[in-house]
Order: structure tokens, then C-alpha cells, then sequence
């Protein structure tokens, strides 16, 4: 009986609470620029070994909000705001190994891009020749040639997000 | 008569209340059991076996209102709390069905809730989404080995690593990793950092981040090897160390640098999910070598909870690597290369394309670790641009590939770092004294340097005392008593090795006496040859500081040699010449040999003679454990 009254009570109570809608997302239509919206050109990594050791031993980017001034957190938890932060945070390695043409931090970042894995080779190739014409010297122009070759040439291979 | 039936209202809201809140005395049984349950116990992180006092300080961690978080009181409010209804308002991940997704996995699996009705049915919209992100097909420790330019680091650090069960990835950059450390105010002075690191005064939290970001820090910036310990943990239980993550992320704990650290924290993690505890709760310093080698030796479902070791190289350690695979033609063009990045000479010209990727692909590695050990080369971004740049006139693909040629030892087998010695002492061969020592860690250059750094020396609070049977005193302390010997020169460099030590303590001032102690502090540093695979020379400069009954400076020099002379026997000559020093003129020179036979991973015996104004010599039974 004492369960039939809790059971009873409980759930007239959830069935109250439930009836709340889900929060409704905003649409946001703006083209992201994970540079400007999302504040990775304010982030700040440490560049040698003594001031990884001294800085926060914690370093976190965070998987979602990156920036105080941000002007949407949905957008910056985007596939291309994260595929911004890991150019930000790998360059050097990365860089490298877009020259070279392979490796674990291209396979990465693409995978981070929502490419599909038979479209990497075809991808880091136009990237390459993109870049021996005009070559990138930092995250944000590396980042700035592979989103334009994604949305010219690879759209239908990787994910809008 | 209205009175009355408010009276009766409120007795029955109270009754109601009550009941809600948790069973029945007759019911009650199952959830004292519980609250007595192992894992229910560890999920509150309680301090030993005091079960009210938590190693977490956010309050909001706990639900229970009463001061006393007892783990009774804390399961009643658990629960109380997982069944309170949803408010309007309120979004659910606010609820304690989202937030203590591991605490309702275990009452659910060890209570009969049908007694408490139905639970709420919530969208836990965050925890949903967070967990979709984490891998759980596998668990990892993952070890960075020692990093010398950061006294907090030098006994090395441990991650979580969370991984999909593909064996044949392409790369582990996007696994989920969990890390745990203070949390230091930037531009935090370094005494303080020190002092409050080991005494206490910083908070500490987990974070988790995706491992790019630790192999970037690691390996590319502070130049660190990794090793990767695989565990051997059911998806089930790595699903529930992950439900309890989502507990713990938001909360903070109190960081002590000795005890209280990553390696402490992480092994209660794991063992969140073992019978029995692979750390003793009463250890009085937890280090992360303490952690693996724990780890390698504990067992899970009556097999190995380790599955496997993966070593996980450093840029430099790669740099080497590729070095070693050159030929001497090609290390000499590169050697042109580095000079002006234009790749004009008609030796490169002349190169077939494979060579040359090889080439560029090795000077890759080498500027990355010019760049992070020299912070005044200013040209590492021009001549990784001229790199970049000529390597794209290459076709894709890999010109050199990292080979396991060279085995490195992980960490988990280098020999226990606490050590106890008895022994035996002469002075001028005439009278003959005992010895004891203690050791709290870590090792030393003439110990097996198996999961260690070769030539090296990290020993904190070495404790020796003498007696004639009369009387007995401390013969010497080293509080910290670190070097490196051999820190090879990046190649292409043309330098020798660089070598550098650090000791301060107390000492005898000469072997003639065992009163005549004094305290001091020295530093040197210098250069060292590897003159074969486990043999080395040094030689170094440096100053040494005196207090005590007379303050005083001197300025020495030594020259050293370092040696295995098999497996089992390593030898160290060292000669010592100080520069004419007030307290004692005959301490100005010294010469000391040593002598170690390891005739079992916990045992070795020592012999040492040294000719300090006295010939001091010792012959000691040193005995190796840990926690």
C-alpha cells in the first residue's frame, strides 16, 4: 500500500515536471569564423617545455566554450571550431605532416572535420598543392585553406557542421 | 477540531516524508548494507578507513544536509535526491540521476527500488552528450616519464586514457584522457609553488581533454616518453570508472605533491573497480612508478589486470631514432642543409627522392627539438618554412618510419625507489664502526638503470647514520641529490653531452671525524662522453656553499667515471678538487670509489672507499621496497 501512495505521488509529480518543453535551439545562420567567435586566436599554448611545466598543470581547452566573449557556444562546439583548436594546438606537428602528406595529426584533424577516411588522401593532396602556391605560416591560414577545399571540392565527403 | 486536523495534516506530510526519504526500519537493512559496500564507500572518495571524512572538498558533492557525511546518511539522501521530481523550472541535468550517474547504477544493481516506486524518467541532456564522447571500449595508464626542468616532474606524471577497441587505428590523438593536477594561479612564484605543492594551499581537479593535447605537451614540447599500460578491465566497469568521472570532473580535491597527487588519485580510480586495493591506503608518498608497477602486478577476474605496455616515443626520442637510420653521406648533407635551408648543394640535388624525404623529414624532428630546448633559436620558422616548402615538391608519403630497434624499459620494472641499508665503516683501517641508512626514493647513477634515466641520479632525503657503540650520529643527509650525467647533444650539433648536478644537505666536513658535520648546498655542471653503450666519462665545475659553525664557498671541479662492469656490477671513481676553502684545507681534494653488485631486484651490497683527509671505508647490505 505504502508503494502504491509513494509510486502514486511520484509519479504524478514527474508527470507534471516533464510537461516543461525542451529549451528550443537557436538557429544561427552566420558563417562561423572560429578565430572571432570562438576566441581560439586568444588562446594561448605553451611554446616551450619550462612554461608548459610552470603554466596550469591542467591545460584545458575545454570541449565546449573556449571563449568568454562568445557569441554562440553551439557553433563553437562545431566540428569546424574544433577542427579550428586542434590546428591551433598541434601547428608545428601537423604542419609537417601535411608536407609529408600523412600521419597521425592529418588522419586526426580530418577525422575531427567529419571527413570520410576515403576522401583524406584526395583532400590532404589539394591542400598540399594549395599550399606550395601560397603558403600558410599560421594555424589560421592553414585552417582557412583546408575549409575552402572542404567546401568547394569535398562538401559532399565531410559532415556541414 | 480544525486545529486537529491540521495536526493530523502535518503528521501525515512528515510521515510521508519520511518514508520517501528512506524505507522503513524493517526495510532498512539493505541500504546499511550497502552503505557499508566497497564500492559505494570508494565512490564518495572517504579518506582511509574514516567513512566521514572525504578526500573532496565541493560541498556540493555531497547530499546529505547533516555535517557528518557518513556514508549512511549520504546513500539516504541519494536516493531521497534520485527520486525527487523534476521541477518545472529546473532542467534535469541539475537532477541526481545526472549527476551521480554511477551512484544510481550501483543502487539500482545492489537495492530492490520497486519498495520506492518508480524513479523519475529524465532526459539527462549533458551527461548524454558528454558520454557519447567518451570511448569505452578500453582503459589506460598512461606514464610520461620524468621531466627534469620541473621539480614537480621529475618522478614522472600519469594519465587515464579512454579508447576504442579498434587494435588497427590509425592514431590514438582523438582518445578521450583524464588528467589531475593542481590548480596553480599563473605567474605563481616559484617558493610557493613548492611549498604549497608539498604542505598544502592548492585545490586540484580532474579534466578531461582529448590526448592530442598530452602528447602535444608531452611529447612535442617537454620531450617526454611515454608508456601506454593497457588494462584489462571489462567494458562494464570501464562504463562505471566513467559514470563516476561525470561525478568527480566538476568537484575539487586538496593536492599534496607527495601523497595526495595524480598517481594517488588515479589508482583509487581503478581500484574502483578491483577486489582489492593496489596502493596501501597508509602510504606515506604515492609515486607514479609506485602506480604501474602496482599496476603490473595486480589481478582482475583471476588474470593480469595489465594487458599490455606500449611505448610512445618523444619528438626527440624519435629525432634519434632517424638519426641512427641515416647514413653517414646523408647525415653530412644534412649537416649542409642546417646551415642555410636552401637545399642549393649538388650533393642534396644529386639525392634520389626517398633519400631526401628522409632527410627532410629527420630535420623536421630536429628543429621541433632545437626549438624546445633552445628558446633563443630564432630561426626554427624559417628554416621549418624552407623544409615545409621543399618537402612539398616531394610526392606524399612517409620517407622514414620510427624503428623499435633500440627497447626502452618501462617504468614499472626499475627497481623499488625506497631503500633501508646496514653496514659496516672503517676510518684509516683502525676502528670499525655500523652504519644504517634510509632512503625515502628514488634511485641512483649506481643502481640498474632499468625504466630509469641512464646516469642519473634522483634520490630525495638519504639519511646514513654511524655509531661506535658508544655513540651515534648522523654521518650525512641528502636532501635532494639529483644530476644527470649524460644528456646527449642534439644531433647535428657538434657538441659533447652536457651533464649537471644538484645536492644539498649535510655532511662531515672530513673523514678524520664523525662530529664535524656541516651544511651545504652545491651545484655543477659540465660535459660528459658515452665512451661505450654503458660506460661514461665526466668532467664538471661548480660551487658548494657551507653554514654551520664556519660559513663558506668554494669553487670545485670533478672528473668522474661511470661504468658497468657486467650486468650486475657497476663501478664510479670520482675525483674531487676544491678550491682552498677556510674550514678545512685538506677537504680540498677527494677521491672516491664505489662499487655495487645487484644480486637480486630488491638486494645489492655496496662498497665505497674514499680518501677525504681520512680513508673512510663502508661496505653496506642495501635493501629496496616500496609502498
Amino acid at each position: 500500500m505504502k508503494t502504491a501512495i509513494i509510486s502514486s505521488l511520484m509519479v504524478g509529480v514527474l508527470a507534471v515536471a516533464t510537461m516543461s518543453s525542451a529549451p528550443v535551439k537557436a538557429e544561427n545562420t552566420k558563417e562561423l569564423n572560429p578565430w572571432q567567435d570562438c576566441g581560439i586566436g586568444a588562446m594561448i599554448f605553451p611554446a616551450n617545455g619550462v612554461a608548459a611545466a610552470i603554466s596550469n598543470i591542467i591545460w584545458d581547452l575545454g570541449t565546449t566554450a573556449v571563449s568568454s566573449n562568445i557569441s554562440s557556444q553551439e557553433s563553437c562546439d562545431s566540428r569546424k571550431a574544433k577542427t579550428a583548436m586542434f590546428i591551433k594546438a598541434t601547428l608545428p606537428a601537423l604542419e609537417q605532416e601535411v608536407a609529408t602528406g600523412e600521419g597521425e595529426y592529418v588522419t586526426a584533424m580530418l577525422e575531427i572535420r567529419g571527413c570520410e577516411v576515403s576522401s583524406h588522401a584526395a583532400i590532404v593532396d589539394a591542400v598540399r598543392k594549395d599550399i606550395a602556391k601560397q603558403p600558410t605560416d599560421n594555424a589560421e591560414a592553414l585552417y582557412n585553406v583546408l575549409e575552402n577545399r572542404v567546401t568547394v571540392n569535398f562538401a559532399n565527403a565531410c559532415t556541414s557542421a | 477540531m480544525i486545529r486537529f486536523f491540521i495536526n493530523i495534516i502535518n503528521l501525515a506530510f512528515c510521515f510521508a516524508f519520511y518514508i520517501f526519504s528512506f524505507p522503513s526500519i524493517a526495510s532498512e537493512q539493505p541500504i546499511i548494507d550497502l552503505s557499508k559496500n566497497k564500492q559505494w564507500l570508494k565512490l564518495l572518495h572517504y579518506k582511509g578507513t574514516l567513512f566521514n571524512q572525504s578526500h573532496i572538498k565541493s560541498k556540493d558533492f555531497f547530499l546529505s544536509n547533516v555535517d557528518e557525511k557518513s556514508s549512511l546518511n549520504e546513500l539516504k539522501a541519494t536516493i531521497t535526491a534520485l527520486y525527487l521530481p523534476i521541477k518545472k523550472s529546473e532542467a534535469h541535468d541539475k537532477h541526481a540521476q545526472c549527476r551521480f550517474p554511477a551512484r544510481l547504477s550501483l543502487i539500482k544493481k545492489e537495492l530492490d527500488l520497486s519498495v520506492f516506486g518508480e524513479l523519475p524518467v529524465l532526459e539527462c541532456y549533458q551527461y548524454k552528450k558528454w558520454r557519447e564522447q567518451i570511448k569505452s571500449d578500453s582503459i589506460s595508464l598512461v606514464f610520461a616519464s620524468g621531466y627534469m626542468s620541473n621539480p614537480a616532474s621529475m618522478y614522472g606524471h600519469l594519465l587515464l586514457k579512454f579508447s576504442d577497441g579498434d587494435d588497427y587505428k590509425s592514431n590514438d590523438l582523438l582518445d578521450n584522457s583524464l588528467n589531475y593536477g593542481a590548480i596553480v594561479p599563473n605567474n605563481e612564484n616559484p617558493m610557493l609553488y613548492v611549498v604549497r605543492g608539498i604542505f598544502g594551499g592548492y585545490d586540484a581537479s580532474f579534466s578531461d581533454q582529448q590526448f592530442f593535447k598530452h602528447k602535444h605537451n608531452y611529447g612535442n614540447v617537454e620531450l617526454r616518453d611515454m608508456w601506454e599500460y593497457k588494462l584489462a578491465l571489462t567494458t562494464k566497469d570501464i562504463s562505471f570508472i566513467i559514470e563516476h568521472l561525470w561525478e568527480i570532473l566538476p568537484t575539487n580535491f586538496s593536492y599534496y605533491f607527495i601523497d595526495e597527487n595524480c598517481a594517488y588519485h588515479f589508482a583509487k580510480l581503478i581500484e574502483l573497480v578491483l577486489d582489492e586495493p593496489i596502493i596501501n591506503e597508509d602510504s606515506l608518498w604515492v609515486l607514479p612508478n609506485t602506480v604501474t608497477t602496482a599496476v603490473s602486478k595486480a589481478t582482475y577476474n583471476n588474470a593480469s589486470l595489465l594487458e599490455k605496455v606500449t611505448f610512445i616515443p618523444s619528438t626527440e626520442t624519435v629525432l634519434f631514432n632517424y638519426y641512427e637510420q641515416l647514413t653517414s653521406k646523408q647525415k653530412q648533407i644534412a649537416e649542409t642543409i642546417i646551415n642555410d635551408f636552401s637545399f642549393a648543394t649538388e650533393e642534396y640535388k644529386a639525392l634520389s627522392n626517398i633519400e631526401k624525404k628522409m632527410i627532410i623529414e629527420s630535420l623536421f624532428q630536429y628543429i621541433n627539438v632545437v626549438k624546445q630546448k633552445d628558446e633563443e633559436y630564432s630561426s626554427h620558422k624559417k628554416a621549418r618554412r624552407s623544409l615545409i616548402n621543399e618537402r612539398l615538391n616531394l610526392s606524399i608519403g612517409k620517407g622514414i618510419h620510427y624503428r623499435e630497434e633500440k627497447i626502452y624499459i618501462a617504468p614499472h620494472l626499475a627497481r623499488k625507489p625506497s631503500k633501508f641499508s646496514l653496514g659496516l665503516a672503517s676510518i684509516e683501517h683502525s676502528k670499525i664502526y655500523a652504519t644504517a641508512g634510509f632512503r625515502v626514493t628514488y634511485f641512483d647513477d649506481l643502481s640498474s638503470s632499468l625504466g630509469v634515466s641512464e646516469f642519473s641520479n634522483l634520490e630525495m632525503v638519504d639519511i646514513e647514520i654511524i655509531t661506535d657503540k658508544t655513540k651515534a650520529k648522523i654521518l650525512k643527509v641528502d636532501l635532494i641529490d639529483i644530476s644527470s650525467l649524460y644528456l646527449p647533444s642534439t644531433p647535428w650539433t657538434n657538441t659533447m653531452a652536457s651533464a649537471w648536478s644538484v645536492r644539498a644537505g649535510y655532511e662531515q666536513v672530513s673523514n678524520t671525524c664523525i662530529d664535524c658535520g656541516i651544511y651545504f648546498a652545491e651545484g655543477s655542471f659540465g660535459k660528459s662522453i658515452r665512451i661505450k653503450d654503458d660506460a661514461l666519462m665526466y668532467a664538471m665545475i661548480g660551487g658548494k656553499a657551507f653554514f654551520g659553525e664556519k660559513d663558506d664557498v668554494a669553487v670545485y671541479a670533478k672528473l668522474g667515471f661511470l661504468t658497468s662492469i657486467s650486468t650486475n656490477l657497476k663501478a664510479k671513481v670520482e675525483l674531487n678538487k676544491a678550491s682552498s676553502i677556510a674550514l678545512s684545507k685538506s677537504y680540498a681534494s677527494s677521491v672516491k670509489l664505489a662499487l655495487s653488485y645487484e644480486f637480486s631486484n630488491d638486494w645489492d651490497v655496496r662498497f665505497s672507499l674514499e680518501n677525504k683527509e681520512a680513508t673512510f671505508m663502508a661496505l653496506s647490505l642495501n635493501y629496496y621496497w616500496g609502498f
